[in-house]
């Protein structure tokens, strides 16, 4: 390489750089161009169709193991026992959220669209277990033992011809 | 320089760079038998980051498997799911409304965009200049502003269905996406301005890791690494999938145009310069759409008929083929995944004999590898 080349590649150097320099400087100084976001003090709106933490309403799901056939990573687990008017009652209904993956096939395949996605993102816990989201708040062998009951008390009141009709349907006393 | 004493024996050195190294996009690991500073012999060792993808996919149904994908090129994961879409429904004979199908090219161009800002952004950073890294990012978060409004996620899509996609794009997508691309299109020249000319980073990528077409051709690059060689091949022009065959674009193709032809900076062009192109594609997409259904009708247990498909399309990383084989169940029995930053190895350790330590990171920049592809 002669000396003439080698200069020249210096100049060039030194040219092309304050070059990019002066865009940085433009972006650096200009506030206009200020991109960061100030998390956790401002956030960005999160668009309709934001796929966050799983919600179910228990009260509107019809216990149709739609979504836990649907799961590739089997995180949902539900149990449900047949009442007293011969709908199902949801005796657990829990999410593993530490496996999921958030892919939405659960919430699409939903037929009364109970499992929603929350705008939720947010989320510490210090043990595997809170991962677990549980939507029946009661515990399942009682629910199981309860409906038991009920279904129990209306064969009974259908057997006797005393009763007149059967109990009206347990299904208000199923919501928590 | 003065030949070295005999005296002084020197010993060939076997060291590792990787699998935890910065520099090479993952868990690479590099086996680098060195002389000094010369490596006289690089050996990529693979294997990582295995997902176990395939056995996966034999394990769930076709449309399970669509989140998998997402996993396969985390940085591009709209035009694996769009892939893996169009290969079942090769498969399975179904044809997506066109509506769907433009929706896929625009999410897969904007993919192809946000994958390449990654390649340009990590690439300039490897090579000491942090600074385009940040505005990489900057423009990505644009693209995933529209993805998150689109499907929801930011990052793991899961948006394209068998038979179309999971939702038509919300009021305002198509407005959103002309102004990202006009606010994007000048930023290509600014990139250029910053860094891509900047001659201290020219000479580092010029004439380093030269792969002649031949080479590139045989050891079976594909994507911007065969282009960079100045092979014009594309699927998306070759081997025409989707609506592409309605878009006018160029095929870009490496030059030589600061060192010898098919050389890192080469490689590095051809993506800067395929941004340009799917901008043309997608401002052409937004335009052209036309109104109607995103789903085709696919019973909800569905069972393709027995028999055998490959499809390739064309990622940011070269070739994404499927090979799928079914057995007429609702299960794939085989599904090979291939895909080109795997393929972009194999001629790792030809390209890399003889250079310096330094100049391995550029190859691996150039190449643009993502891990998971490579183990899958
Ligand atoms: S979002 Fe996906 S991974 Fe999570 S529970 Fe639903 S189907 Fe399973
Ligand atoms: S698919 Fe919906 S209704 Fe059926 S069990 Fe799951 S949450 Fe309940």
């Amino acid at each position: 390489m002669g000396l003439k080349e080698y200069l020249n590649d210096i100049v060039e150097a030194v040219v092309t750089t304050a070059k990019g320099m002066r865009i940085t400087a433009r972006y650096g100084l200009d506030p206009k161009e200020e991109t960061t976001l100030q998390y956790p003090e401002e956030r960005w709106e999160l668009p309709e169709r934001y796929r966050g933490f799983l919600h179910n309403d228990i009260n509107t799901c019809i216990s149709c193991n739609m979504c836990v056939k649907t799961c590739p990573m089997d995180c949902i687990s539900l149990e449900a026992v047949r009442g007293a008017d011969k709908k199902m009652v949801l005796a657990s209904y829990d999410i593993n959220i530490g496996r999921c993956m958030y892919c939405g096939l659960c919430v699409e395949v939903c037929p009364p669209k109970s499992l929603k996605h929350s705008l939720g993102y947010e989320m510490a816990s210090v043990n595997r277990e809170q991962l677990i989201l549980r939507f029946v708040q009661e515990d399942a062998s009682e629910v199981k033992a309860r409906v038991a009951r009920q279904v129990a008390e209306a064969a009974a009141k259908a057997e006797s011809p005393a009763a007149g009709k059967p109990a009206p349907p347990a299904k208000g006393e199923t919501k928590e | 320089m003065t030949a070295r004493p005999e005296a002084l024996p020197t010993q060939e050195m076997t060291i590792n760079m990787g699998p935890q190294h910065p520099s090479t996009h993952g868990v690479l690991r590099v086996i680098l038998t060195t002389d000094g500073e010369v490596v006289t012999r690089a050996v990529p060792d693979v294997g990582y980051l295995h997902l176990g993808l395939e056995k996966i996919a034999e394990r769930l149904n076709y449309s399970q498997f669509m989140p998998f994908t997402d996993r396969l090129d985390y940085l591009a994961g709209m035009n694996c799911n769009c892939a893996w879409a169009w290969a079942v429904e090769k498969l399975a004979k179904i044809e997506a409304p066109e509506r769907a199908e433009y929706l896929r090219v625009i999410v897969s161009e904007l993919n192809r965009i946000s994958s390449h800002l990654i390649s340009f952004g990590s690439f300039t950073a490897d090579m000491g200049a942090f600074t385009p890294f940040l505005y990489g990012i900057r423009e990505r978060e644009k693209v995933n502003d529209l993805f998150e409004m689109l499907c929801g996620q930011r990052l793991t899509y899961n948006y394209a269905r068998i038979g179309g996609v999971s939702g038509d794009a919300p009021p305002g997508f198509l407005e959103k996406t002309r102004e990202f691309l006009d606010y994007f299109e000048p930023k290509i020249d600014e990139y250029n301005n910053l860094i891509s000319y900047n001659k201290i980073f020219v000479q580092r990528l010029a004439n380093v890791a030269v792969i002649s077409a031949e080479e590139a051709v045989a050891y079976g690059l594909t994507g911007p690494n065969l282009r960079g060689s100045g092979v014009a091949f594309d699927l998306r022009k070759d081997e025409p999938y989707s609506v592409y065959p309605k878009f006018d674009f160029n095929v870009c193709v490496g030059s030589g145009e600061r060192g010898q032809l098919g050389d890192c900076f080469d490689r590095y062009m051809v993506r800067i310069n395929e941004m340009r192109e799917s901008v043309k594609i997608l401002r052409q997409a937004v335009d052209q759409i036309p109104e109607g259904p995103v789903m085709a009708k696919v019973p909800r247990v569905f069972k393709p008929p027995v028999g055998e498909v490959y499809f390739r399309a064309e990622n940011p990383r070269g070739e994404n083929g499927y090979y799928l084989v079914s057995d007429g169940s609702a299960n794939p029995y085989r599904a090979k995944i291939r895909a080109g930053s795997f393929v972009t190895m194999n001629i790792f350790e030809k390209v890399t004999r003889g250079l310096l330590i330094a100049d391995i990171v550029a190859v691996i920049g150039s190449f643009d590898i993502i891990l998971p592809e490579i183990d899958r």
